[in-house]
C-alpha cells in the first residue's frame, strides 16, 4: 500500500510516496528564511506554501501524510521500570526523569516490554505549540496528518546493527542517533563541518566521542568497541575522512548502507526521516 | 515436515511507534476492567432511590 512520508525534521521539506519494495517518488525543497529554526516551524503557512507545489511537481497523490518532526521540538528517553509497575508508576518516573514544564510540554509512553532482561519503556515529551504547528503547516497543505513521530525514532528503524552511531551530515545542523538494541537512545545535533574535507574528521569525531562517554556514563553499560558509526551524507565521503573519525572516536566508521527494498534512484542519505516513517508497521 | 523458521532480524525489532498526534487511549478502564464502572452505577442507582424515597409521600 502506498504511503506519504514527510519530514519536516530540518530547515526543508523532503517528500516520499510509496511503499518499500515497491515504486517510489521523492522531491525536496526548502523554506524560506524565519519559517523554520532548527526543524521548529515558526510560519507554518510559508512552510505550506512550499509544500503544496513540492507534492504536484511529484505528481504525489496521498492526501493521508506520516510526519517526521524535528528532535528539537521534545525529548525522549528510554526507561527500564520494574516489571510490576503500575502506569501510574510510569508516569510518576516519566516526571521525575523529564523535567518540563506541564503546561507547555506533552508526554506519552510507550510500553517496549521485556527487552534483555528488564522491562523497557519509551517515553517521549514534546512542546505541544511547536507540535501544533507541525499539524497546522500540513493541514494547511490539504493533507491529513494520521502520525507525527521525532525523525530518531524513524531513522532508528534504517539501521543495520542493533547497536550503532548514527551520523546524518546530510543537513547544516548534522545530527547524531545513539542506537541500542534496536532503540533511540540519545539524540544530539551540532553544526556540520562544510565543505566534508580532510579536516572534517575531527569536527565530526569530537560530538560522537562526547555522546559515547555521555551514554556510558549514564547506562553503566559497555558500548562494544566493534559496533559501528554509520554516516549519511550528500556527497561521497573520502575513505581518508572515514578512517581519520575511526581514529579518533575508536570505533569502525563505515556509510549508512541504503536500506533494503528501496529503489536505487532513491537517494536514502536524503530521505532518511521519510524512509523510517514508510517501515512503520502502525500507520494512525 | 516444514521446520519452524527463526523469527527474522526485522520481526524482531522492538516497535517504537509512538504517534504524538494520536488520542490518548483510555487503557487504565480497560486494563482495571468495568468494577469501577459498575461501582459508579451503583452509587447513581441508590443517590436516585434514595432521592425517590426522600420525594415520596
Amino acid at each position: 500500500m502506498r504511503r506519504l512520508a514527510i519530514d519536516l525534521s530540518a530547515n526543508s521539506i523532503r517528500v516520499v510516496e510509496g511503499a518499500m519494495g515497491g515504486p517510489m517518488r521523492c522531491g525536496a525543497t526548502a523554506v524560506p528564511d524565519g519559517a523554520m529554526e532548527a526543524g521548529r516551524i515558526h510560519d507554518p503557512a510559508a512552510v505550506a506554501r512550499e509544500l503544496r507545489p513540492l507534492l504536484a511537481r511529484n505528481e504525489i497523490t496521498q492526501t493521508r501524510a506520516m510526519v517526521a518532526a524535528a528532535d528539537t521540538l521534545g525529548t525522549f528517553r528510554i526507561l527500564n521500570v520494574p516489571t510490576a509497575a503500575t502506569p501510574k508508576d510510569i508516569d510518576a518516573t516519566i516526571a521525575r526523569e523529564l523535567q518540563f514544564d506541564p503546561q507547555r510540554t506533552a508526554t506519552r509512553w510507550l510500553d517496549l516490554g521485556q527487552i534483555s532482561g528488564g522491562r523497557k519503556v519509551y517515553a517521549v515529551a514534546w512542546d505541544r505549540a511547536l507540535l501544533k504547528n507541525v499539524v497546522e503547516a500540513v493541514r494547511q497543505a490539504s493533507l491529513e496528518p494520521v502520525v507525527v513521530e521525532l525523525k530518531s525514532a524513524s531513522v532508528t528503524r534504517l539501521v543495520p546493527t542493533a547497536t550503532c552511531i548514527v551520523v546524518d551530515l546530510s543537513r547544516q545542523l548534522a545530527e547524531l542517533i545513539l542506537v541500542d538494541g534496536h532503540l533511540p537512545h540519545v539524540w544530539h545535533s551540532f553544526v556540520a563541518p562544510e565543505p566534508l574535507t580532510d579536516d572534517a574528521a575531527a569536527a565530526v569525531a569530537r560530538p560522537i566521542r562526547s555522546m559515547l562517554r555521555f551514554y556510558r556514563r549514564s547506562s553503566d553499560g559497555e558500548w562494544g568497541r566493534l559496533a559501528p558509526v554509520f554516516v549519511a551524507a550528500e556527497q561521497d565521503l573520502k575513505q581518508k575522512v572515514l578512517t581519520g573519525i575511526a581514529d579518533m572516536v575508536g570505533q569502525p566508521v563505515r556509510v549508512l548502507p541504503p536500506p533494503p527494498r528501496v529503489p536505487p534512484e532513491i537517494r536514502h542519505t536524503t530521505y532518511l526521516g521519510c524512509l523510517g516513517l514508510l517501515m512503520r508497521r502502525r500507520v494512525g | 515436515m516444514k521446520r519452524k523458521q527463526p523469527p527474522s532480524e526485522e520481526r524482531r525489532r522492538p516497535l517504537v511507534e509512538i504517534n504524538l498526534v494520536d488520542q490518548p487511549k483510555r487503557i487504565d478502564l480497560r486494563r482495571r476492567g468495568c468494577g469501577q464502572l459498575f461501582g459508579a452505577f451503583v452509587v447513581l442507582v441508590a443517590a436516585s432511590a434514595l432521592a425517590l424515597a426522600g420525594a415520596g409521600p
